[in-house]
Formats: structure tokens, sequence, C-alpha cells
């Protein structure tokens, strides 16, 4: 389906991860920026908790009546003087969009950020045809001069330290002076504005993502606070608007309700600082604005997840706060995740399109402390479907051997009580023998995942059960 | 739309979708509901902060929000005192006198002749220092400007210029982005909008290196709001009323310490003759460096306290 899927190496990344200092280093700010932002603007409105069930609410009503908002969408879009095209597969999207470039005769196309574009790799189909696809988001920007992935869904470069973007920058801006000063990230910034404000003025084709469609009036709409995405959407002759089905809700009243979560959820901010809606192409009087507006709509395995125990999970407004908050995300940063989606997110979405047996390591990889659900803006139930995905991966066989044997051990003695008491005595009983002296075990056999990086301590010598039930017995 | 070789793949979609749904899409039900909501647009919650204020209130809520999104607003008590406060805010960042507008009446009509600025018509190919739109609306919960595209107002003017001068009429400040939906409804017709609505909230910044905030990524680095605001007049009146050199400017633009404002730009307002058009492409970080960790929060803190800034964004929150 895609490239670069590394989800079944989830463990290695992990580990990679963890012992890579600058990337370490970068994840720091994620903690740092977003957690407190987003208390303190929440905080702020006494109805953000109330607006956060207006939203559930309004992404359940339209997922269950998505056939008809999709029809009412599609006729609203089509009477504006756009085009809408349903793309079942990554690769069908893919063929639309490098059709609707190559009929203009498009050689370089700037891009907002999309997430949709990269689930279908859209970039790699672009350049294979022999078209320049230019990202123009900053944080996009720098990880496709490195050739890289977004390690976050808001923040894709979240992973880089400055000293990184300078030495790429020095790389690939040769046409510019060497003895540049590039020290802070202003002047960054500021080069990187430089360059890509050559390419919106020259761009054919601009393609942007949306992070929602509106069926009463057939509007798309891109959140951004660059501006990248307007001028992405604004100079060249064709605009076209990469989504996902489930971005749909019905009305511009409704997604006021999704907006007031989306940015304070995302960045902390109130609003952010550009909200475009856009319906069509540019009207006989306009005199700016693109001649030809398309929709491609993209299903990719989310019409299949209707109706059954994933279907919450495209209630999905992709702010980011569950990763945000996530201390595994905090740990390994989004590449380990090993595809497009990472977090908490991405553990529930990505098993569904592209396949638990690849990524099934990604829901085991939670602590199911729960910060995730209580943060996000929609209310998904994320460690509940990561519980559903694990039940799954062992219905199929796909748990390892001693995960599956161990658990079939322990359900054995769980379902007969008394043995269950029996057994777990004697072995309390040994196990404190055993550790008398020390009070710590180093190692143990079965606990080499544990004993590995820490002692294990022994136990006093009576099961949680038993004390239980003395102090039950002398309190009656 | 003609029939092309998506209407199969959209046929297929569609079929999927009730399949999973174990619908039909002919349920009278079902239809009732969709057509029910897309002709009534329920409102949902909306936040009291906004709704429950007086006109003055609201205008209050809009210009604190508005400058907690790095904007700067110029209040002046009539059209009369826009071209006026216009030219003072490009003095004062050392630019040259000169702008470019659409097509609206409300801008050709402003007295731009008692100014020396030089105004152009059209839209912006990018070699414009200042451009200048009028707003459809406020929002006051967010301190939200509403534009409208068309010959009016084209889009290019909103990115293109470093320095986006957006006309506002106090009347147009409504609480809440649903009362503007009601105005846009009505200008326009029921499930019909322009080509684009752009609501825009302070001037464009990225976070993108480092969750470090920097102002200016690709849009304009200076958003100034002018505020017509007729109930100004008392402080008009005031200001005239006191013993102050008798000032052709019927307000100075209230250039506040918020966070977009360019800490090297003259304070006094003198005018400076520009030196070869717009100013170098120098970006300032915000807040300004040299501080301790602890003295930017603490002053970060007390600013939310005060004014609900918004705060170090990453660049996007786009899917």
């Amino acid at each position: 389906m895609t490239l670069h899927v590394t989800s079944p190496a989830f463990k290695a990344n992990a580990h990679e991860a963890l012992s890579d200092e600058a990337l370490q280093r970068a994840l720091t700010n994620v903690e740092k920026g977003f957690i407190g932002k987003r208390k303190k603007v929440a905080d702020k409105l006494p109805e953000f908790e109330a607006l956060r069930d207006s939203a559930r609410d309004i992404k359940n009503h339209t997922l269950a009546h998505l056939d008809l908002y999709l029809e009412a969408y599609e006729a609203k879009v089509t009477a504006a003087g756009g085009h809408v095209h349903f793309a079942p597969t990554a690769a069908d999207a893919s063929k639309i969009v490098l059709d609707i470039c190559r009929r203009v005769g498009a050689k370089v196309v700037t891009k907002g950020k999309s997430m949709i574009s990269e689930e279908i790799d859209l970039n790699t189909h672009i350049e294979a045809a022999g078209m320049a696809a230019v990202e123009t988001d900053l944080g996009e920007y720098i990880i496709q001069l490195r050739g890289e992935t977004p390690s976050h869904i808001i923040a894709p470069a979240v992973h880089l330290n400055r000293d990184q973007v300078e030495a790429d920058f020095r790389r690939v801006h040769t046409d510019l002076p060497d003895d540049r000063d590039l020290q802070a990230p202003e002047s960054l910034l500021a080069e990187a504005r430089g360059v890509l404000r050559k390419r919106f003025l020259a761009a054919d084709v601009g393609i942007t993502g949306a992070n929602f469609l509106v069926a009463e009036t057939g509007t798309s709409i891109i959140v951004t606070n660059e501006g990248n995405g307007d001028l992405t959407q604004t100079l060249p002759k064709v605009h076209i608007v990469l989504a996902s089905l489930e971005k749909l809700v019905p009305t511009l009243d409704d997604v006021s309700q999704m907006l007031r979560v989306l940015a304070r959820s995302a960045t902390g901010q109130e609003m952010s600082v550009y909200t475009t809606f856009s319906t069509g192409p540019r009207r006989p009087n306009d005199i700016d604005g693109p001649d030809e507006y398309h929709v491609v709509l993209l299903d990719n395995g989310r019409s299949s997840m209707l109706g059954g125990e994933f279907q919450e999970m495209l209630r999905c407004i992709r702010c980011g706060a569950c990763m945000n908050h996530c201390p595994v995300y905090h740990a390994v940063g989004g590449h380990a995740y090993g595809w497009v989606y990472p977090g908490p997110m991405g553990a529930v979405l990505s098993p569904s399109l592209i396949g638990v047996d690849k990524a099934g390591h990604l829901p085991n990889a939670s602590t199911f402390c729960g910060r995730c659900e209580s943060v996000c803006p929609v209310r998904i139930p994320l460690p509940k479907l990561m519980r559903h995905w694990r039940e799954r991966e062992f219905e199929r066989n796909l748990s390892p051997a001693p995960v599956r044997y161990g658990l079939k051990a322990w359900g054995f003695f769980a379902r007969r009580p008394a043995l269950y008491r029996l057994a777990t005595r004697a072995a309390m009983t040994t196990l404190s023998l055993l550790g008398r002296n020390k009070g710590r075990f180093a190692k143990l056999p079965l606990a080499g995942g544990w004993t590995a990086y820490r002692d294990f301590p022994a136990p006093e010598g009576k099961t949680f059960q038993a004390r239980w039930k003395a102090q039950q017995d002398k309190r009656a | 739309m003609t029939e092309t070789p998506s209407s199969s793949a959209r046929d297929q979609v569609l079929a999927t979708i009730r399949r999973s749904l174990g619908v039909t899409g002919q349920e009278a039900p079902r239809r009732f509901a969709v057509a029910d909501r897309l002709k009534t647009h329920p409102s949902g919650v909306l936040p009291a902060r906004a709704t429950s204020k007086s006109p003055a209130e609201r205008i209050r809520l809009f210009v604190e929000m508005a400058e907690a999104s790095a904007a700067t607003v110029a209040t002046v008590s009539s059209t009369a005192g826009a071209p006026a406060a216009i030219a003072a805010f490009l003095r004062a960042h050392n630019l040259a006198p000169e702008i470019r507008r659409g097509a609206d009446p409300r801008l050709a009509e402003l007295p731009w002749s008692e100014t020396t600025l030089t105004v152009t018509e059209g839209r912006s190919f990018g070699d414009d220092a200042a451009g200048i739109s009028a707003a459809l609306g406020g929002v006051a919960e967010t301190g939200t400007l509403i534009l409208t595209s068309g010959a009016d107002n084209p889009t290019t003017l909103n990115f293109l210029p470093d320095n986006h001068i957006v006309l506002l009429d106090a009347a147009d400040v409504a609480a809440t982005y649903e009362d503007i939906w009601g105005v846009v409804r009505e200008r326009y017709g029921a499930g019909v909008m322009p080509r684009t609505v752009n609501w825009i909230t302070g001037p464009s910044r990225s976070a993108d290196i480092e969750q470090i905030l920097l102002m200016g990524a690709h849009g304009p680095r200076r958003l100034h709001i002018v505020l017509i605001d007729p109930a100004h007049a008392a402080d008009d009146a005031k200001l005239n009323a006191e013993p102050v050199p008798a000032g052709s400017t019927p307000a100075e633009p209230r250039v506040g310490d918020t966070l977009a404002i360019d800490p090297q730009a003259p304070e006094s307002g003198a005018p400076t003759p520009p030196a070869d058009g717009p100013e170098p492409a120098t970006l300032k970080r915000v807040p300004e460096p040299k501080r301790t960790p602890a003295e930017e929060d603490a002053e970060l803190d007390e600013a939310l306290d005060e004014s609900f800034p918004a705060s170090d964004p990453p660049s996007q929150t786009q899917p």
C-alpha cells in the first residue's frame, strides 16, 4: 500500500530512539510545550468540557449518516463549480492527483501540510512523474529536505534540533552565501520564507489537506498558523484538496463547535491564526484564486471501520493532544511507530489501515495510563480501543508464544480460585525464602525483561489475597 | 458533474459505507434527520464570555483578544480618521507610505487625500509591503477577523504583503462565529459561500523549530486592525479637550506592547523617511531572549492571566 512501514520493528525502533541523544533532547520540547498550554487555555473556557461533548456528538451523528452527508456535500461542491473524486484506495487517490497535474502540464506542485498526502505517499508519486513536489509548511519543508517522514501529526519536525536544521539548509540552499549566519532560529525561518516564497509564486498546482468538510455548503477547511496553506491554494491555477471521508461535518455551526476544541487541544491557542473556508474555484468577478477546485475523498479502509468496534476512531480530528500527553510518545518519539500516525491515535488507527499483522506492536506500546482519553477533544476511548486490538491480536495468534502460553496458563489458574490461591501461596513462600537474605533478586527465570534493568523485590511471604482476608477477618 | 470513471468508485465507497452501517440510504427517518440538520443548523454550545456581553463590552473583548493574538488595534471614531491611522502605522514601522487595496467601496471612499499615502488598487503579486482589506466582521470570543474573497477584497492581499491592515466597523463585531454565519447566510444565501472565507487571528507564526515561537512565517508578520467605533468619539473629545498639541490624527494607533511589536520601531511615531522602501526582512523572536527561563515563564503567566494570549503554537494543526 505505502512505502516505509517499519511498524513491525517497533521494539527495535523504540530501542534505537531511547539511545538517540539528539532525539531525546528534541523530545523534551513536546512535554514542555504542549501540555501546560493546552491546560491553560482549556481552563480559560468554562464551556470546554461541554464543547468536547458537543464535538463528540456531532461526529457520531455525522458518522451514523455519512452516506447521506457525503451525497449532500458532493452536490454542493459541484454546484459551486468544483469536482469531487472518490478514491477507494491510496493508489486511486495518487492517480487522481497525478492525472490532474499532468492534464494542466504542472511542473511545480506546492503542498500545504496533509497527513492524507503522507498516507498515500503522494510526494514519491509526484516526483516519479517528473514534477517537483514542494512542502511549504516549515516543519514539512525541513523533513522533506532530510528525506524523512513527519514524527508528529501537527509538529512534523519536533524530533529535530536547530543545528540539524541549519546543516540541512547549508547542504541544500547552495546558492546562498556560505558565510551567512544561521545561528538563530529567526534566520532559519527567514531563509525558508525567502526560498519558499519563490516556489509559491511559481507553482502550477497547490495541494492542501482539509481539517473539515462541510456538507451544508460544500466547503473544505484548513487550519494553519503560518499561512502557507493559503498561499498554496490561492496562487496556482489549480487547488486540490486531499481529505478522508470522516472529515465531514454537517453545518457551519457544527464546524464552529469543532474549531473551538481543535486549536485549544492541539497547540493551546484560543484559535489558530488562519482558518480558511474554501468553496469551489474563483468566481466570475474574482481577481485571484484558482481556476479549478478538486476534492479527492480518500476511503482507504475507513468505510469498513463504520459500524464496528473501531468506529469511534473515525471521530479523530488529528489535534495531536493524545501524543502530546503520552509517556510512551515522550520516550520514543513518532518515528518509532513506523508509519504515518504515531502515538495513541496511531496505535488504534494504524492497525485498521495497514493491518494488525503489521502494526500489532503499537496497541501494546501503552501503559493504559489514560491521559490520551482524558484530553481527547472528541472523547475517543483510546485505551479501550487499544485493548480491542490486543484481544484481536491474541485471538489471531499474532502475539508472541511466551505471551500466549503465559496468558493461557494464567487463565487456567484464574478460573480455578482455590488452585490459584494455592499456587500463588506456594510461589510467594518460595520466593520469600529464596530472597530473604538480600530482599531482592538480580536474576529470576521468566522475568529477564524486568531484571535486565532493575532488581525484582522479594515478596514478604504472604499473598495479597491472604493479607486482605486476614485484615477483613480482624475487622469483622 | 459528468459521468467519469470515478462514479463507479463513488458507488463503491457509498456501498461500503451503507453495508458497514447496515442501511440502504433510503430510510425516511435518516433522510429527514440529515435534511433537517442542514436546514436548521442548530448552534450547540456558545461561550458565555462572548454571548453575555453588551455591545460595548463585546468590542472591548474583541480588542483584548485580538491584541492577545499579537495583532495591533487602532480605534478611530469615524472613517474620516482611518487614513491617518493607517499612515501612522506605516510610519511607526518605518515603511513607505504606500498601500494596496481591493475595490471595496468602504476602502475606495476613505479620505485618502488627507494623507500622503500612495494607494493602488488590485490583487497582490507579492511585491507590496502593505495591503488593506475591509472585513465582513469580527468575532469577539477570540479576536478573530472575518474576511471574504472577491474583487472587493482579493485574498492575495491577506497573505502576500508583509503588513496586513484590516478595516473593521465596530457594528460588525459579533459575539460568536455562529453569529457571523448568520451574516454570511443572509448576504450570500442559505448554503452558499464566497470562494474563500478567511478567519484571521493575529499575524503569521511558526513554532516548527524546537517549539520556539517565531512571527512572520509565510504570511504577514504584522496584522493591524483599524477599528471604526463611533462610541470612541467620547475618547476623541477627551483627547481634544486636553492641552496636547492639536494633531490632525484623530487617534494614534494604539500600538501597545503586544507580542508582535518590533521593539526597534520608533516609539514617537515621528515621521521617519523610509530608507529604501520596506524595511529589511528581519525577524524578531518573541518573547525577547536574554532572560532566564523562570523570568520568561513568570512573564508569560502574567500575560496569559491578563489577556489570554495565543501561546507558542506549532506551525499547523492540519491533518
